[in-house]
């Protein structure tokens, strides 16, 4: 992210501080995204993700008046959501579970297995279907990873945080990170290797 | 450093998040080593494999009514904080962090305020009255507080301990009989001189309280949540949390207006629709009259339109119903399935409904100017768009999501020899509404692949090239990337896969292909199809 977008946060939680909506309506826009794959990749509950999502933002809002630029936005931003998440999931009736690799995953999140008509994405069918088996795929690999190599993989990869980033809002040092991101990634090798090019 | 305590470095390195002096030692290793360099690009392979296929179809758009959902709860404090900046108040920045003051902000709550020094009471007052964190916390332990008095002030009833030790056989010790209160012993009944007004004034405090009971007593809640986990969320409460609930929680009222999600697992729950629903003499009757079960696939969302009537906003629901008058009914836009006690799946999406009816009868059709519907009986399934209403045989390896597209039956040998070849031969045959294409999977062409598990219970995907297939081909298109199907040429494909490269031991196969229905305006996609599993064995050497 550029020194300009980093002051752009900045000023946005100025003027949300001073009670200005269109600046947590822009915040909204910016940040609702990465926030909720995020909480997504955290909680593996779509709905869930979505409420946590809303209330990191309440929090955001509520703080903005006595909010101090120490570190850059985005690590104080995830690392709220993560304190959050931490604090909420005691509350699940139920333990989560893991995305099954056959299951739906997220396919499943819209409920429909009837497919649409052919989409205006130039990729062919198969191309999309590929992709989005494999994005399953993926995801599924993803939910069985342990939570401390998960969270390192969904805040590094997932989120695009540099080391340093993932470090601070994690509490971690930098090395662990990297030792962690290290072992994510070679357990997600093992989990997708099956797939075979052809005999 | 030894090649194998390498990796993090290595996939640190490929991501430019070493230091200088990490990534000098890590630059003038690789050169030297082959190994390290096969292995950081097999970790870079798959961190951007899996980082751009996380960061592109399967991220998950902020939810499209968040935003509003948001500015909704936060609209007072948004108000009240613009008042406050446009008056010139102080603003909340200038006193410390809320962690602060939390604690005192309990004591407070907790009318305690005695408990801190004069200053500090005035300073916590005075913050508490302007922040809205701690207004919130003052007031939700406020209501605790009060909660926990006017609950009721049990004690043990006298003979409790009495009652306890005979029921345990312990003798009691000489102490505890002794700490016993006197029961004392009944007294001789009274007989009254005018006995009828014996009996009239309990009985008539008996109907009193009768009448009070029916007078006050509510309807226990109608839905008894069975097995998963979903979220209700209460029509009119705006941007609140949904309410989570489960076969813990108890039951809950589903009212008109609200909606229930499912959670990542099929949700189950049990409704009333009519409590007074007589029981007719049905012929096919699977729960009481008056109740429908309803089983919410993953991420499924329904509302409910009024008693008996629900509208399938996303995903697929089973249902299951006692006999109720006028039907149970399931709407998606202007399409419904109705039921009179039965058990059937619907499934929705955009502009399509899909029903497999597995016991009794299903009316199928749509509302508007081009009205229609069909009966189902058990065993057949549905599909019903703007223009079309269709009905077939259910297949149960379809579930009713893949309705149009052709089906396969994939055969091969039971067993194959060492150093064999697995010969497979599958026949495709057009469903309703042909001509079908089958398109290609990627740009090698591959049509067809097969999805293969082996005895270490591991999943593998061959690509059947055009090459690889036998037999004559249905005519095909798009130089070659389709083949199209019809109705008069079902296709029967053969190919083989080398024995060697399978492995001993017992294998599970599987067809998989794709199909679309061209149309003059575009093309109707009709998904991706597996056959139902071929199980054979390759035998060792």
């Amino acid at each position: 992210m550029s020194s300009t977008d980093r002051d752009q946060n900045v000023l946005l939680m100025e003027r949300l501080g001073q009670g200005d909506q269109s600046a947590l309506e822009e915040l909204y826009e910016r940040w609702s995204r990465p926030l909720v794959n995020f909480l997504y990749g955290m909680c593996r509950d779509r709905t869930f993700a979505e409420d946590l999502m809303q209330d990191v933002f309440v929090k955001v809002w509520r703080a903005a008046p006595r909010y101090k630029p120490l570190a850059k936005f985005s690590t104080w931003l995830f690392h709220i959501a993560r304190n959050h998440w931490l604090n909420e999931r005691e509350k699940k009736l139920r333990r989560i579970r893991p995305v099954s690799m056959d299951g739906g995953g997220r396919k499943n999140d819209n409920g429909a297995r009837l497919r649409d008509a052919i989409p205006a994405d130039t990729r062919s069918p198969g191309d999309l279907t590929l992709d989005r088996e494999l994005a399953d795929r993926i995801d599924g690999a993803v939910a069985q990873l342990p939570e401390k190599y998960r969270d390192v993989w969904l805040l590094g990869a997932s989120q695009g945080l540099p080391y340093e980033q993932v470090s601070q809002i994690l509490g971690i040092p930098v090395g662990t990170v990297k030792s962690r991101m290290f072992q994510a990634v070679r357990k997600l090798r093992e989990s997708l290797a099956p797939y075979a090019e052809g005999v | 450093m030894r090649c194998e305590d390498r990796g993090p470095d290595l996939l640190a390195h490929a991501l430019g998040q070493l230091d200088a002096a990490s990534r000098a030692l890590v630059d003038s290793h690789l050169p030297q080593c082959s190994a390290c360099r096969k292995e950081r690009e097999s970790l870079v392979a798959t961190h951007s494999a899996t980082q751009s296929a996380m960061q592109g179809a399967s991220s998950l758009p902020a939810p499209a009514d968040g935003l509003s959902r948001l500015l909704a709860t936060l609209g007072p404090e948004i108000e009240s904080r613009r008042s406050a900046t446009a008056s010139g108040a102080k603003s909340v920045s200038s006193a410390a962090p809320c962690a602060e003051f939390a604690e005192d902000v309990v004591v407070l709550a907790l009318g305690s305020a005695e408990s801190l020094s004069g200053a500090r009471r005035d300073e916590v007052e005075q913050h508490a009255a302007s922040c809205a964190s701690c207004i919130e916390q003052l007031e939700t332990t406020q209501l605790l507080v009060s909660a926990t008095k006017a609950a009721a002030n049990l004690a043990p009833a006298p003979q409790s301990l009495q009652r306890i030790l005979e029921r345990t056989g312990e003798p009691a010790e000489q102490g505890d009989r002794e700490a016993l209160p006197q029961v004392p012993e009944p007294t001789r009944p009274h007989r009254s001189r005018f006995p009828a007004l014996t009996w009239f004034a309990p009985l008539a405090l008996a109907a009193g309280v009768l009448i009070a009971i029916s007078l006050t007593e509510t309807e226990a809640p109608n839905t008894l949540p069975e097995a998963g986990i979903g979220y209700l969320h209460v029509a009119g409460r705006g941007a609140s949390k949904q309410i989570p609930v489960g076969a813990d929680s108890g039951r809950f009222d589903f009212a008109i207006g609200d909606e229930v999600h499912a959670g990542q697992e099929p949700f189950t729950l049990e409704v009333v629709c009519q409590p007074d629903a007589e029981a007719p003499e049905a012929r096919d009757r699977t729960l009481a009259p008056g109740v429908a079960r309803l089983t919410l696939a993953p991420g499924s969302r329904l509302s409910r339109a009024d008693e008996s009537r629900f509208t399938l906003l996303a995903g697929q629901v089973n249902v299951s119903t006692g006999p109720m008058a006028p039907g149970f009914t399931v709407d998606a836009g202007d399409l419904f399935a109705r039921a009179k006690g039965t058990q059937f799946v619907v499934a929705a999406a955009d502009q399509r409904l899909v029903v497999v009816v597995e016991k009794g009868v299903v009316e199928m059709g749509r509302r508007g100017a081009d009205a229609t519907s069909q009966e189902l009986t058990a065993g057949e399934q549905g599909l019903v768009t703007a223009d079309r209403l269709l009905r077939r045989a259910a297949d149960g390896t379809s579930r009713g999501d893949a309705f149009l597209a052709p089906r396969a039956a994939l055969t091969g040998a039971a067993r194959v020899g060492p150093g064999s070849d697995a010969e497979f031969s599958a026949e495709l045959n057009v469903g309703l509404a042909g001509p079908v294409d089958i398109a290609s999977f990627d740009a090698s062409l591959p049509l067809f692949l097969v999805r293969l598990k082996g005895p270490d219970g591991r999943e593998r995907q061959v690509k059947l090239q055009p090459s690889m297939l036998r037999g004559e081909r249905p005519h095909a298109a798009d130089e070659g990337r389709t083949l199209r199907l019809t109705a008069e040429s079902p296709y029967e494909l053969r190919f083989a896969l080398p024995g060697a490269d399978l492995g001993p031991g017992r294998w599970e196969a599987r067809l998989r292909y794709m199909s679309y229905r061209a149309q003059s305006d575009g093309a109707e996609w009709l998904g991706v199809v597996e056959s139902a599993p071929l199980v054979f064995e390759v035998e060792g050497e």
